[in-house]
């Protein structure tokens, strides 16, 4: 491969690029389809392949191969030049970074490879089991996905990185009468990730574990996991996509939110992003008002923020390991609706308003659980007001669907409690 | 890559595992080649050519199922991958009832569908196409002096898709998308004006962009809130869109699926999966598992008479399959086949579009839908681009987004009225429908 890559290099500045980049992966990964009767579905593989960006004046072209031979790799720089040339009427040009080298390898105990897949089979299994009798779902499907990434990104300006990344993710779905429940969760690591994760669910589910209620409650309690899904998934995109948000101003005027990629535990963790650039944490939103966008160096020289799923999809704009920080403190009140997870059905195209449900919330009163039950929350962001609650903040690991494919992201909030929220009391 | 590799490939592959003592073994080998390119506000805002080539190996034992892929097609590369395969099946616990592989499969089939002049397409037209596209919209944009009172972006999207395989599995399909998007934004509204210039096939440079510009501003002076509709016409770009995500009702696979049997509309309404539909943007002689493709009746009368299923479902449910297997995303060969719709339409009393808006004074004319969810029985979209129709039954003012929720059986028996004739969409062949009552949220 490297001799590939050097050949690649070499081969795309006798074409006429002025800046080359060749990303290089292999990555082995099993993914597991679990259901509560058992195994159903498994597929194990490696895939490898590179990925060539050029640079012509202002023009970029990106192409990739996953056939590693000279022939087919030459064919790809080739389409990758002229498409450069063919786009060379960019405003931006892309300075070439300064060369490094840098090899890094994530903290892992205990290489999941070395597990028999039969034992992880039992592991997995245990989990879906155990999240049906919570839930009482007519079914529960857990997906296992373990992944070794291997990637390595070198230019013709003698950067030569490369960063070995194990991970494992989980997520349960659980499917009841006219409901459904998605439960995600991944870090980056080895074998003692999925005793984490199992913990977290075994967490999980406690605040799961009541009888239905008819009772309710005035106010909101969104778990850690809720509010990351809520202020980071549905809200925060719209103002943090260069090329999709024009907004600057955040209506959540007490929310700090922070992206940190260096963090090497969260799942959203990249010691340097997919165009090289140095990992470093930066502040998105801050008193109202949106302080940095993601950007990648297509967009803007530092960049940082530049992310792609594998070497088929050119890097773009992705966050990493998020953190929402809510300066407002109070206690926790003594009749709420506890919501340990939502599923949205927005963003709506008319911007403002969401529409959160959560089948399996948790009704407090006087301080203590007396039931579940299900509840949808209409949010109208511009009259929405949160703190934070009393309780250890919480993270989580998700995969997401952005410009350069689906991403790992970490999320990280402490539970808060809303206010001008509208309860839809209606059977959901 | 030629076909013959690809063959060679998937065939190796099933020997191999028969060495391996395993009974049923499947291969599917399929090579790939994709351009793309996005451009906004005239820059190059992502682009990716790739060329992806690999073989997945199913194997099924005892009942219970293994599956693996590799991208590289070298002899050991493919063993290895054969060997984990048969490893996890032999750790798999067997399916009820015990899991077969489908028998018969074809050899060497091309579609009808498949067009090579689809691979000679080349990066400079579509980089050319895009460009000449976006620069319709930004005439527009200065004739207009947009950039006082607001801003003009705009995103092009034209993606070319040559697919071939071979092996014991064949498939072949080919697609050619053309998508011309036009996005408004300014201060007096809180968010994207969206409006699509061109769609499938439709390929005409700066005068798809110029026009795409000129309905997104048309939109903009015009539009107005709206109360709750009563009724609904839902365009055949809108029912499309609704479709590509309500046919999980469909989905044999699928908790909340819809029971056989079932009335779920009038008794004109038909719903059906028409692989075979010429020209169709997703027909093929043969799906993913390599069993012959028809047509699959979905609703007769208004009643289900079918699901869309693969083998293995078919199996579960004792139910004939229907040809419906699909292996999803640009690397098809990593994936076991699940189930999809190739082409979906709907036929019913055979009414016109005018007609149709005629009958719906008061409500709304729906061109588009975003934002299309099924979460359990709940149906919600955004109807967009729409508008309020009039007394004499015509478009008058232009709408801010609907967002309208209801449960998924109550659109299908909302059907009141289906134009006759169709378009092609990709998955969907729709026609306009005539929804009422709606229960908006």
């Amino acid at each position: 491969m490297i001799e590939l890559t050097s050949d690649a290099l070499a081969y795309a500045q006798e074409h006429g690029a002025e800046y080359v980049e060749v990303r290089g992966e292999t990555t082995e990964f099993l993914d597991l389809l679990v259901e509560d009767r058992g195994l159903v579905h498994s597929i194990g593989g490696i895939y490898n392949g590179v990925g060539i960006r050029t640079f012509y004046g202002s023009g970029r072209g990106y192409s990739s191969t996953s056939f590693i031979t000279k022939t087919s790799i030459e064919r790809a720089v080739e389409e990758s030049v002229r498409m450069a040339r063919a786009s060379n009427f960019n405003g931006n040009k892309v300075k070439p970074i300064e060369g490094r080298v840098e090899n890094i390898k994530a903290p892992m105990k205990q290489d999941p490879r070395e597990i028999d897949s039969q034992d992880k089979v039992k592991e997995v299994l245990a989990l879906a089991r155990a999240a049906t009798k919570v839930t009482s779902a007519k079914l529960t499907r857990i997906r296992y996905l373990e992944l070794y990434e291997d990637r390595t990104i070198a230019t013709n300006y003698g950067l030569r990185l490369r960063s070995i990344k194990p991970s494992i993710y989980l997520s349960v779905e659980a499917f009841g009468d006219g409901w459904e429940m998605v439960y995600e969760d991944g870090y980056v690591g080895g074998w003692e990730v999925f005793k984490q994760i199992k913990k977290n669910l075994d967490d999980f589910h406690e605040r799961l574990s009541f009888s239905p209620t008819s009772d309710g409650a005035e106010r909101v309690v969104l778990s850690p996991r809720a509010a990351s899904q809520l202020i980071i998934d549905e809200v925060l995109p719209q103002f943090i996509f260069p090329q999709e948000s024009f907004r600057n101003s955040f209506p959540l005027t007490n929310v700090v939110i922070s992206d940190d990629p260096s963090y090497d535990e969260g799942f959203g963790y990249m010691p340097f992003d997919d165009e090289g650039v140095k990992a470093e944490p930066i502040e998105l939103i801050a008193n109202g008002e949106v302080k940095q966008r993601l950007l990648t160096r297509g967009l803007d020289e530092k960049g940082g923020r530049a992310r792609a799923q594998d070497f088929i999809h050119e890097p773009g704009p992705a966050n990493s390991n998020t953190k929402i920080t809510v300066n407002d403190k109070t206690e926790l009140p003594k009749d709420f609706y506890y919501v340990p997870y939502i599923y949205s059905y927005g963003p709506f195209d008319s911007g403002d308003r969401i529409l959160i449900y959560c089948p399996l919330a948790t009704v407090y009163r006087n301080g203590s659980p007396v039931g579940k039950r299900p509840i949808r929350l209409g949010i109208e962001l511009s009259r929405l007001k949160v703190a934070a609650v009393e309780g250890a903040e919480g993270g989580s690991g998700a995969r997401r669907k952005l410009a350069g494919g689906i991403i790992p992201v970490g999320e990280k909030s402490q539970q808060l409690l809303l206010e001008g929220e509208t309860i839809d009391r209606r059977p959901a | 890559m030629t076909e013959d590799q690809l063959e060679s490939a998937a065939e190796m592959a099933v020997f191999d595992a028969e060495k391996l003592g395993a009974r049923e073994a499947e291969a599917y080998a399929s090579s790939i080649r994709s351009l793309r390119a996005v451009i906004v506000d005239g820059h190059l805002y992502y682009s990716s050519i790739f060329n992806e080539v690999g073989v997945g190996i199913r194997i099924v034992e005892d009942g219970a199922t293994g599956f693996s892929f590799t991208n590289s097609l070298t002899k050991k590369d493919i063993r290895d991958a054969v060997e984990r395969a048969f490893h996890l099946c032999k750790s798999s616990k067997p399916d009820f009832p015990p899991a077969t592989l489908p028998k018969s499969l074809g050899k060497n089939q091309i579609g009808d569908s498949y067009d090579p002049r689809i691979a000679k397409i080349n990066v400079e037209s579509v980089i050319n196409l895009a460009k000449e596209i976006v620069d319709g919209i930004n005439e527009v944009d200065k004739k207009h002096e947009l950039s006082a009172t607001g801003s003009v972006k705009s995103v092009e999207l034209i993606r070319a898709v040559d697919t071939s395989g071979a092996g014991i599995v064949t498939e072949s399909v080919t697609m050619l998308e053309g998508l011309a998007k036009a996005t408004l934004r300014s201060d007096p509204l809180t968010t994207w004006t969206e409006w699509n210039g061109v769609r499938v096939g439709s390929l005409d440079g700066a005068s798809e962009g110029s026009t795409a510009a000129e309905n997104c501003l048309s939109l903009k002076k015009q539009m107005s809130e709206n109360e709750r509709p009563s009724l609904l016409v839902l365009d055949r770009q809108a029912f499309a869109s609704i479709m590509s995500v309500a046919w999980r009702v469909f989905d044999a696979s699928w908790g909340d699926r819809f029971q056989m049997g079932q009335q779920v509309g009038e008794p004109f309404l038909s719903i059906y999966d028409n692989e075979l539909a010429p020209n169709g943007i997703s027909s093929r002689g043969f799906d993913d598992e390599g069993l012959k493709t028809s047509v699959v009746h979905l609703v007769q009368s208004g009643i289900v008479s079918s699901y869309l299923t693969n083998y293995r479902w078919a199996q579960k449910l004792k139910i004939n399959p229907t040809a419906s297997a699909f292996r999803y995303g640009d690397r098809p060969f990593t994936s076991a086949p699940d189930i999809g719709p190739t082409n979906i339409s709907i036929s019913g009393d055979g009414q016109k579009l005018d007609e149709m808006l005629r009958s719906a004074k008061g409500g709304v004319h729906v061109v588009d839908a975003r934002n299309v969810r099924l979460i359990g029985k709940t149906l919600t979209f955004s109807a967009f681009p729409a508008y309020a129709i009039s007394s004499s039954g015509e478009d008058s003012t232009a709408l801010r987004p609907l967002d309208l929720a209801m449960p998924v059986e109550t659109f299908f028996r909302g059907i009141a009225g289906v134009e006759s004739g169709k378009k092609e969409y990709p998955g969907v062949s729709a026609s306009a429908v005539l929804l009422k009552p709606l229960n908006a949220p």
